[in-house]
């Protein structure tokens, strides 16, 4: 009987390691997505209303999904409330606290933290420059993200089952 | 009021600031200029002096505070609400206004596209003007500019750069829109074309002046199209502008005249003589367009009203002296 519940155990653990990991290679390109839509938003904020950081990444988080929506909204409170002392270190800081919660990479994040960088700090036609220099770049590493599910989503699903039969079979 | 400006400068330069000028007591400032590597310059009205970086005063250069290009940079972001590309059309004007109505005006590398400033970059020099609202500043000169009915005269303010154009100007709106029943006026619709955004300090839609009950303000439009617009869509009792220089602010100062509407225009000059010095102004003022024409100065402080003339028979009315150079520019 132990040993049935013990083999239950490991098959279910590993099934959901398993699973765990394939979920994140999922969320990683609708993540991307996200932020690609928020980052369009801003360069309309920035192209035509030509509102401020702070009020337009208010405005953008407001109609944006997870993660971008926390993670814009974060950086405008660290920004209005004067915690930060600019807008690369309020989305820094903003982005340390949300990515432990997404399927992002870290060069993901790192693309959001380079816009950020140069955001706000030159005329309007730069910062569109650097917008969509943004855009392509997560364009480009969402379709990796894509790439990288499609051949692995399955892949990481079957192996969290598998090498927890194995184990059963082998120790158990 | 300082604070407001404190918090939009770099961290160094506000720690110097506050030191200076955070403390109740302390003595008021009118501009802070920033140039740099030169040392921190502060204007007051008994003169300019230096700070060291324990925010002490001195006039000794080798003691004062100097201003790094790092501070400055920091400064301009967080004047610019870290979002430079919202300010474009401002700084290719030389200027910002800040919450509060305070003006920062901007020197720096211009960009030039199509023959006209695109924007300016590697900025090198701030000057930071504090506004203030005076209730009260136009005492003294209300009622020479009202007539018998309480109806403002078409009055000129001129004087150099800093004498207080704009806080008296500010006052004449408030007391003309809220009115003043010790002079027999009543509240009047005023319009104001505010194309510097320092008469009014609009910012997002916000009035950030006192201005009273009955002023319209257009606010960051070039004067000349703001007071025709104001002219047709808000039917002003008095037209109210800043700084007017431009042959068309003559155009549409006329039009709203031939309406029937009073105006009180500010211009830049130390004398009439280097007002007239302006084409357009040589004509406003052989067409005897201005009633009332007032020269301030600092005499006895910024706002000091040093000679008001009636500018259709050239007489000087205060301080009584006769009649002045103005006959000069009758021919």
């Amino acid at each position: 009987m132990i040993k049935l519940l013990l083999s239950v155990a490991i098959v279910g653990g590993t099934s959901t390691a398993g699973w765990l990991l394939a979920r994140d290679l999922k969320r990683r390109p609708e993540e991307l997505r996200s932020l690609q839509t928020a980052v369009r938003f801003l360069q309309t904020e920035v192209d035509f209303r030509q509102s401020a950081i702070p009020e337009a990444l208010s405005r953008v988080a407001a109609l944006s999904s997870w993660p971008a929506g926390r993670l814009f909204s974060r950086a405008a409170e660290y920004l209005n409330q004067g915690e930060a002392a600019d807008v690369q270190s309020a989305m820094t800081v903003a982005m340390e606290e949300v990515f432990r919660h997404t399927a992002l990479a870290p060069s993901d994040a790192e693309l959001i933290i380079d816009l950020a960088s140069s955001l706000g700090r030159s005329h309007r036609e730069d910062q569109i420059r650097h917008l969509t220099v943004c855009l392509e770049r997560l364009a480009a590493a969402e379709r990796e993200a894509r790439e990288v599910a499609r051949n692995n989503v399955r892949m990481f699903t079957y192996l969290g089952v598998l090498s927890g039969t194995a184990i059963v079979l082998l120790v158990v | 009021m300082s604070e407001d400006i404190f918090q939009r400068m770099s961290p160094g330069l506000r720690r110097v600031l506050q030191k200076a000028f955070g403390q109740p007591g302390a003595q008021p400032w009118e501009e802070v200029r920033l140039r740099a590597g030169a040392p921190l310059l502060v204007v007051s009205a008994h003169g300019d002096f230096f700070l060291d970086p324990s925010g002490n005063v001195t006039h000794l250069e080798a003691n004062a505070w100097r201003v790094t290009r790092e501070e400055i940079d920091k400064t301009v972001d967080l004047i610019c609400d870290n979002s430079v590309y919202a300010h474009e059309a401002e700084i290719s004007q030389g200027y910002i206004t800040l919450p509060g109505g305070h003006r920062v005006g901007f020197c720096g590398k211009a960009v030039m596209r199509d023959g006209k400033v695109f924007t300016l970059t590697e900025i090198s020099s701030l000057n930071i003007r504090l506004a203030r609202s005076v209730p009260g500043a136009a005492d003294g000169l209300m009622s020479w500019i009202l007539d018998r009915k309480g109806v403002p005269y078409n009055t000129l303010v001129f004087s150099p750069p800093g004498a207080g154009k704009t806080t008296i100007l500010r006052d004449i709106v408030r007391q003309l829109s809220r009115g003043n029943p010790d002079l027999g006026c009543k509240g009047m619709q005023v319009a104001v074309a505010d194309e510097r955004s320092e008469l009014a300090g609009t910012r997002r839609g916000l009035i950030q002046h006192d201005l009273g009950p009955r002023v319209d303000v257009m606010d960051g439009c070039p004067k000349a199209i703001a007071m025709l617009n104001l002219i047709r869509g808000m039917a002003p009792q008095v037209l109210v502008t800043d700084e007017i220089g431009r042959m068309e602010d003559a155009d549409a100062l006329a039009e709203a005249v031939r309406c029937g509407i009073r105006v009180i225009v500010s211009a830049h000059g130390g004398s009439l003589v280097e007002v007239a010095a302006r084409p357009m102004m040589r004509e406003l003022l052989k067409a005897k367009v201005f009633a009332r024409m007032v020269r301030l100065g600092r005499s006895e402080g910024s706002g000091t009203i040093e000679e008001i003339w009636d500018g259709r028979d050239a007489t000087l009315l205060h301080p009584a002296r006769g009649r002045s150079n103005l006959i000069r520019l009758k021919g």
